[in-house]
């Protein structure tokens, strides 16, 4: 028997296998990606300040993530790291000399099968794109999530009325993406979500936090399978900066329509508006007063666990660069340095999940 | 030379599990597993109240719907398929299906059909949750998710084997409801010896 036939075959047991053991007890469980991409502006600069595929004409690497899960009886725990830029520095935290992230460390427990209550450091409960390449469709990210928060850490507690209907609140971390809270602030950020399903294949989940250090956003996030292969995506979001802060922080909204030609190539397209509050307040965006209009188009061309995603995006940005009265810098640059309105780049990366 | 022996029957037993690829199919073309099986001892109501316990009993995976005369009982049920590697992974998707168990005198039929796929998707907590679309088994795989569709259908025929296996170890049972025994601290006598 070939040796091809051998692993083939060994393969496919292993899955039956698997199945097998899940029923006597919940084992460990093992996930994770790593993903790479070649991005090219047309700037030839890397003009787009939103996260990740930050690297102009250069072949790069996203990062390398792995995630363990154990439940045990009503008891779960999660614990992700990851490596490379995706995960380390490019997630924010720590910033330092650090080569990996914590981007889930958390226990769970479920009290009832309707109530639950988890703490430790967390993915955030707001906003529509994730760190993890394996979880968004579009390689890039929108400036939604860039200027909002990555991780919260915190206690939660949850209930499900209904399948249809479930509240979360909880208290967390003075300051989002950070281990510890400032002693000085303490757990003072309260956050909140609603989430309903008001028909099958639709989920909303209206969510708040707020807090003196981190400021109040408010988001709705909402995805509608319409039909088997459309579906349709929506995130609104408010920011408004804390500490005393006014007028700074950013609104916008983003549109995710989707389509799945097949269960090997999907399309699907994201159309952006972010606006800088007048008093600023954005790291990674446009100036006060501002705003950018962000069009992606992106395919997924997926062969089971490896998906590659082509991508155009187009930004343009609301400032204009003049030299009579008022004049504002724009936000992206061209190759010769001179400031231009609108920026362009092409990304191809390769996300393999297991 | 033991152990390759040894490692010669685990690939023999790998091999001859892997002969019969997929369910085999109804008139309609829908991937059935199906199961007559012979209990000339055992009567009918005991067969209809073992059915009935085994349907409370698996309550977490299956649901009853509907009993037509203590003959013939029908409901849906699910089953999570893993991905892994030597016993460690993560749920893929699961499958649910169509149960129905026909009673005779003196024999029982199962059937589990109209499976439907739901994929699973990573959410932001790193769990594994049910995507957004289900798709029926019968639906071809293309080239490049062929082999993912071969382990699905892999893990639903090991699943069914399972089902049918604990099927078949309580509806011949005489015990209709097994009583919890009261736990009983073992003791030591440290006088007589």
């Amino acid at each position: 028997m070939k040796l091809k036939s051998i692993l083939t075959l060994a393969l496919l047991s292993s899955a039956t296998l698997s199945f097998a053991q899940e029923a006597a007890e919940a084992p460990l469980q093992i996930s994770g990606s790593v993903d790479t991409y070649f991005k090219y502006d047309f700037g030839k600069a890397a003009n787009i300040p939103t996260s990740f595929a930050s690297d102009h004409n250069s072949v790069s690497i996203g990062m390398i993530d792995l995630a363990l899960k154990k439940t045990t009886g009503k008891a779960s725990f999660v614990g992700e790291l990851s490596f490379g830029p995706r995960g380390q520095s490019q997630s924010l935290v720590p910033a330092g000399t650090e080569s990996f992230h914590i981007q889930n460390l958390y226990v769970n427990y479920a009290f009832t099968d309707k109530f639950t209550m988890t703490a430790g450091f967390m993915g955030t409960f707001i906003g529509y794109e994730v760190i993890s390449p394996a979880a968004n469709f579009n390689y890039s990210t929108s400036y939604l999530f860039t200027n909002g928060p990555f991780q919260n850490a915190g206690i939660k507690a949850t209930y499900a009325f209904s399948p249809k209907v479930s509240l979360m609140v909880g208290a967390f971390n003075d300051a989002w993406n950070t281990y510890t809270a400032n002693p000085g602030f303490g757990v003072s950020t309260l956050g909140a979500q609603l989430m309903v399903s008001p028909v099958e294949g639709w989920t909303a989940y209206l969510n708040v936090a707020t807090g003196y250090v981190s400021g109040t956003e408010f988001d709705l996030t909402t995805a509608y399978q319409v039909t088997e292969k459309f579906k349709l995506g929506l995130n609104v979001a408010d920011w408004s900066a804390g500490m005393g802060a006014e007028d700074t922080g950013f609104t916008g909204a983003a549109l995710y329509p989707q389509y799945a030609f097949s269960p090997a190539f999907a399309l699907g397209l994201r159309g952006e508006y972010f606006k800088t509050k007048d008093n600023g307040g954005v790291l990674w965006g446009p100036i006060g007063g501002e705003s950018v209009v962000a069009a992606t188009i992106t395919a997924n061309i997926k062969a089971g666990g490896l998906t590659f995603i082509p991508e155009f995006r187009l930004d343009n940005g609301s400032a204009t660069d003049t030299m009579n009265g008022g004049p504002l810098p724009t936000t992206f640059v061209k190759s010769s340095g001179a400031a231009t309105k609108s920026a362009t780049q092409f990304s191809l990366a390769a996300v393999y999940a297991f | 030379m033991k152990l390759s022996f040894i490692v010669s029957l685990l690939l023999l037993g790998f091999y001859a599990s892997a002969q019969e690829k997929t369910l085999p199919v109804d008139e309609a073309g829908v991937y059935t597993f199906l199961e007559v099986k012979e209990l000339k001892l055992v009567s009918k109501e005991t067969m209809a109240a073992n059915v009935k316990r085994f349907f409370k009993e698996n309550g977490k995976s299956l649901k009853l719907q509907k009993s037509e005369k203590d003959t013939v009982f029908t409901g849906r049920g699910k089953m999570i398929i893993q991905k892994a590697v030597v016993g460690i992974g993560h749920p893929s998707g699961d499958a649910t299906y169509r149960i129905s168990i026909a009673l005779r005198n003196g024999k029982y039929r199962l059937i589990l059909t109209d499976f439907m796929l739901t994929p699973y998707e990573r959410d932001r907590y790193s769990n594994f949750v049910p995507g957004t679309v289900s798709i029926p088994l019968e639906r071809s795989p293309d080239k490049l998710n062929r082999a993912e569709w071969d382990a699905n259908m892999t893990a639903i025929m090991l699943g069914c084997r399972k089902l049918a296996d604990r099927l078949g170890a309580i509806i011949g049972s005489a015990v209709t409801e097994a009583k919890p025994e009261p736990k009983k601290t073992a003791t030591v006598s440290t006088e007589k010896w």
